[in-house]
């Protein structure tokens, strides 16, 4: 057991490594490519060098940063078969699919358009180049779409039937997994936040040059462009991250409950501001679970159900089977302990599934796979020793959703002010408190951009597919140390790939404060 | 390069001659892009007149390639980048336990079951 439970560990960490590691390219791909569209959309309009010449410097950016990323993405399907093989194999190809799509369309979308986007100046019309380039900004959004309707059926399975023959879930209905509310929901809250990383690392990099007193007009040019990006990305984002809220109230109120930090709901539940986690509360002691607490009263109501009064289970309730159905009223559901109950009355029915087939006995094979089929919605309950088990990692799960969501306002603030400056008082933009301001908040927006995941991963957790598979039932079995070999492998790879990226990105940057980027000379 | 080299040799031969604009197949064409592949990917060896789309978006690549800069360190680095995650460790790190170990689909099923059908012992 101590050594399965390594195992999951290790995997876990290691996934958990590689995607944060290839989540920090994606976003900036997709927020770079948007710029680069507008930027060029501007010079043909215009038809002014300058805007041309802008739209060359950010797209080197983009390309430096799509060939850093590029198929880091690829090793997490390498962790799939060899880490996760009874996870892989019980997806089938729902998982597959999307993957596929994404490999074929967007993927050759992308390759084939991003030539044309860099060797297809003065070789292409005009209007063929911005194609192509808008193209590309096409291609990373649908490869991320994809491969978010693949993470979004992991978080809300639907559109599927599980075939105990084949020991897998058949897809009933693609167009089910692929238009999943969750999925699209997903795709919107995840793309629009990638416009607003792309918006303030070109706010940063023209701060830099602010500070270097070099390119000041170029810099403040792409700082109006990328504002403007980026306040309609951090308002849009804002919102569907509420729609993404009411969501995971409906299908995963645990995950909700978890970013709260709360145990036992009420109607008119108040939103926790400010406070910290009390590292003595237990879940069925009658401590408080937030310290210091600072609350917006009835904002979790609002927040999850658009609705002031109405109830937000805890994480109590929800264990003892209150929850809200999908109008958003209170209703007693399925407690935890029944959950495992007839998860294990669902397994029981695989092993005598599995006795009739290897005996041949067909009627049997087909009553087992009724009483799997009744109650298979709870089957990876079955896995679970008890009702905690399927608690979330309550303070990760709290404090990364807080830092996302504290992020998120601050960079509404932050875009309004370079907003502000740019049109009322450009001037300012060269102070060196405004442009030390701008650099660093592009670490700051990929910690919100990570806390983002981190709380939609952690706050699933035990499961790999929600209710479905447990981490420990979907590892594979191998050794820990193996894992952890690979893990610092990982390490000392995607370290080394980071600096390459920082280094060839400040090396063109600081090349370019050399010239004057808008005349090329 | 060695891929692009390829690429476009197969392009080239594995389709049969190209066709002319006036429909006629040219055997001479074919041979001039095979020349601009063995010719170090040099462009200028198409003469005037051959402005078919394959032509110019072969140049577009043939002379892009030539002309990176920042692109060559780029291209070191994705190819680096792939020969350690599929010569490294695709190869001898993260095998498909289950294509690696069964045969069949069927035979994949069965130790998936016996494992999932353990329930809470796992």
């Amino acid at each position: 057991m101590d050594e399965l439970l390594s195992t999951v560990d290790w995997s876990r960490a290691q996934f958990a490594l590689t995607a944060i590691v290839h989540w920090l390219f994606v976003p900036l791909s997709i927020g770079l490519s948007l710029i680069v569209g507008i930027m060029e959309t501007i010079y043909l309009k215009t038809g002014n060098e300058r805007w041309k010449r802008m739209t060359k410097f950010w797209m080197l950016l983009f390309g430096i940063n799509f060939a850093c990323g590029v198929a880091t993405g690829i090793i997490l399907e390498f962790e799939f078969g060899t880490n996760w093989s009874n996870y892989s194999w019980f997806v089938g190809d729902i998982f597959g699919a999307p993957l596929a799509i994404e490999g074929i369309l967007a993927f050759f979308l992308e390759s084939t358009f991003i030539a044309v986007m860099f060797f297809g100046w003065n070789r292409v019309s005009r209007g063929f180049h911005l194609t192509a380039t808008w193209l590309t900004a096409a291609g990373v959004c649908l490869s991320a779409y994809w491969i978010l309707v693949a993470n979004a059926w992991m978080q809300y399975p639907v559109g599927m039937e599980f075939d105990p023959a084949q020991m897998r879930n058949i897809m009933k209905s693609f167009t089910e997994v692929a238009l999943s509310p969750v999925a699209v929901n997903k795709f919107f809250h995840t793309v629009l936040s990638g416009w607003v990383l792309g918006a303030v690392f070109v706010v940063g990099v023209s701060s830099w040059f602010l500070l270097k007193k070099s390119n000041v007009a170029f810099a403040k040019d792409s700082m109006k462009i990328a504002s403007w990006v980026g306040l309609a990305g951090i308002v849009l984002t804002i919102w569907t991250g509420d729609g993404s809220a009411v969501q995971v109230a409906k299908v995963q109120p645990m995950k909700l409950a978890a970013m709260e930090g709360l145990y036992d709901g009420s109607r008119g539940q108040s939103l926790v501001a400010f406070g910290l986690l009390n590292p003595d509360k237990q879940r069925t002691d009658s401590k408080p679970a937030i310290l210091g607490e600072i609350s917006i009263p009835k904002g979790l109501s609002i927040l999850a159900n658009h609705d002031a009064d109405s109830f937000v289970p805890g994480i109590n309730d929800l264990i003892n089977g209150i929850a809200i159905d999908e109008k958003g009223d209170t209703v007693n559901t399925v407690s935890y302990a029944e959950r495992i109950a007839r998860g294990r009355k669902a397994q029981q029915a695989l092993r005598e599934y599995d006795l009739a087939m290897q005996t041949g006995d067909k009627t049997g094979m087909a009553a087992a796979a009724e009483a799997i089929k009744a109650d298979f919605k709870y089957f990876g309950y079955g896995y679970l020793e008890s009702p905690d088990e399927a608690v979330p990692p309550v303070a990760l799960t709290f404090y990364a959703f807080r830092i996302m969501v504290m992020g998120g306002g601050y960079l509404l603030a932050f875009f309004v002010m370079m907003l502000l400056l740019s049109y009322r008082k450009p001037g300012t933009l060269e102070n060196r408190w405004v442009a030390f301001l701008g650099l660093l908040t592009i670490p700051v927006v990929w910690i919100v951009s990570e806390a983002g995941w981190v709380t939609a991963e952690m706050g699933r957790q035990p499961w790999t597919i929600e209710g479905l598979l447990p981490t420990r039932a979907a590892v594979s079995d191998i050794s820990a140390g193996s894992v952890q070999l690979t893990f610092w492998m990982f390490v000392v790879v995607f370290v080394g790939l980071l600096v390459a990226e920082v280094g060839i990105m400040t090396r063109e940057i600081a090349k370019a404060s050399k010239k004057d980027i808008l005349t090329g000379e | 390069m060695l891929i692009l080299y390829y690429w476009i040799k197969v392009l080239t031969f594995a389709d049969g001659p190209l066709q002319r604009p006036d429909g006629r197949k040219s055997k001479t064409k074919v041979l001039r892009i095979y020349r601009v592949c063995n010719s170090g990917l040099d462009a200028s060896v198409m003469k005037n007149g051959e402005n078919s789309f394959f032509n110019r978006a072969l140049s577009m690549y043939v002379d892009g390639f030539k002309s990176m800069t920042v692109g060559r360190k780029l291209w070191a680095l994705i190819l680096i980048k792939l020969a350690i995650m599929f010569l490294v460790f695709r190869l001898f790190f993260f095998p498909d336990i289950l294509h690696e170990n069964y045969d069949t689909d069927a035979q994949r099923a069965q130790a998936v079951r016996s494992a999932l059908a353990s329930g809470n012992e796992i």
